[in-house]
């Protein structure tokens, strides 16, 4: 079976507007972070989530640059977990300098492992939901360091809550960065659940489909600089009232380093809607060949949408040079 | 003699901007380090078993 991508977060648009809602006062932050830019950061003094709505599924992997500066004498808190609306079904759990691996709503402790405080680790989590074969699966730095298999619940997953899911009082500060989540259904076993960075690249220049869309500032001339603020800012925009328009924007470049190599490519865009029918599409042009994905829809406020592509159009994985020349694309779609 | 009196007519057309609007787009490149593991090693030293030389004594007396 095929593992989908269900949401990715480097925390680089600055706004929390990349999650479907959030819980408390988590931040957007430039101090302390794994790459890029931003990170996020979620203090345990009070609850702090980022709440990512998936479809619903019994099986997923997360993975997730995390870093905490705990205390051992702290409570325990969640910091991944997976839910069933607001029930909790199983997670990664942390107490004091200890990490809990909970597999049942009850939050039964299964197992447990040592986090050293102020340090960044790469946590993957990899779930089955199955009331007798199911497992949970915790990976620290890609070594494997919890496990428990059998009854982890009959109910699907409906969303993963990010950061510290309050059961307790709890002193530290949890940092986030590079985040993913993956629909692994069909997934016969656990697996290492593989460390991705996600580098940030924004619009620097017109592109081939230039001044379609409508800006803002009341024109469609360079309509690149309304869109590449970061923090994003709603201040300003560009807006399609007709079906089948593209815009595309020459993108900055990204220097891999040595030992990277390139997995995907993937536009996003903060967008909404003003009515009920408008669709986007998004995607990406290099060697003057568009390959654009299937319609998305807009919130009815600003939230990121996004389209994961793990090769370049005309086909090949991304290399260097797409990656330096490729153009993101927009299309409007739907009714209006 | 009783009557009504208009002095203004119109009809307002109540109407809805549909659109879609983008506030900000950007692209994240998804990037994995490349990492060769090795978890042992060693060296196998290819011998092969030679027959003892089958040698033959005189005695000269």
């Amino acid at each position: 079976m095929a593992i989908t991508r269900v949401w990715q977060s480097g925390a680089e648009t600055g706004t929390l507007l990349e999650f479907s809602s959030i819980v408390g006062a988590p931040t957007a932050q430039t101090t302390t972070k794994y790459t890029d830019g931003y990170a996020y950061s979620m203090a345990n003094n009070a609850q702090n989530l980022g709440v990512v709505n998936v479809t619903a599924t019994r099986q997923v992997r997360i993975g997730a640059r995390i870093r905490i500066n705990n205390n051992i004498t702290d409570n325990e808190i969640g910091l991944i977990d997976v839910r069933a609306i607001s029930t909790q079904l199983a997670g990664l759990h942390m107490k004091g300098d200890t990490l809990n691996l909970i597999a049942d709503v009850a939050g039964t402790n299964q197992d447990t492992d040592s986090y050293a405080s102020d340090v960044w680790y790469h946590m993957g989590v990899d779930i089955k939901i199955h009331s007798s074969a199911g497992w949970i699966v915790v990976y620290k730095d890609l070594i494997e360091i919890m496990r428990f298999e059998g009854n982890t619940g009959n109910s699907d997953i409906t969303n993963v809550t990010l950061g510290p899911l309050l059961l307790a009082s709890f002193s530290g500060t949890t940092y986030m960065d590079d985040i993913y989540i993956d629909d692994t259904t069909g997934e016969a076993t656990a697996a290492v659940v593989p460390a991705r960075s996600f580098q940030y690249v924004i619009p620097t220049g017109n592109g081939n489909y230039n001044g379609n869309w409508t800006g803002s500032d009341g024109n469609s001339v360079d309509n690149y600089l309304l869109v590449d603020e970061i923090p994003a800012a709603s201040a300003d925009y560009i807006e399609e009232t007709v079906t089948d328009q593209l815009e595309s924007f020459l993108m900055d470049t990204y220097t891999l380093a040595a030992n990277e190599g390139c997995v995907a490519v993937i536009p996003i865009v903060l967008c909404q809607r003003t009515g009920a029918t408008e669709l986007i599409a998004l995607g990406t042009r290099y060697s003057a060949t568009d390959v654009i994905g299937s319609d998305l829809t807009p919130p009815a406020s600003y939230l990121m949408r996004f389209e994961r592509q793990t090769t370049k159009p005309g086909g090949g994985a991304w290399d260097q040079t797409a990656i330096d020349g490729f153009e993101l694309v927009m299309k409007s779609r739907g009714t209006y | 003699m009783a009557d009504v009196k208009v002095s203004h007519a119109g009809a307002y057309i109540e109407v809805k901007g549909e659109s879609v609007r983008v506030d900000h787009a950007g692209a994240y490149v998804e990037t994995e380090q490349k990492r060769t593991k090795v978890s042992l090693a060693g060296a196998y030293i290819e011998i092969e078993e030679v027959e003892p030389t089958k040698r033959s004594y005189g005695y000269i007396f």
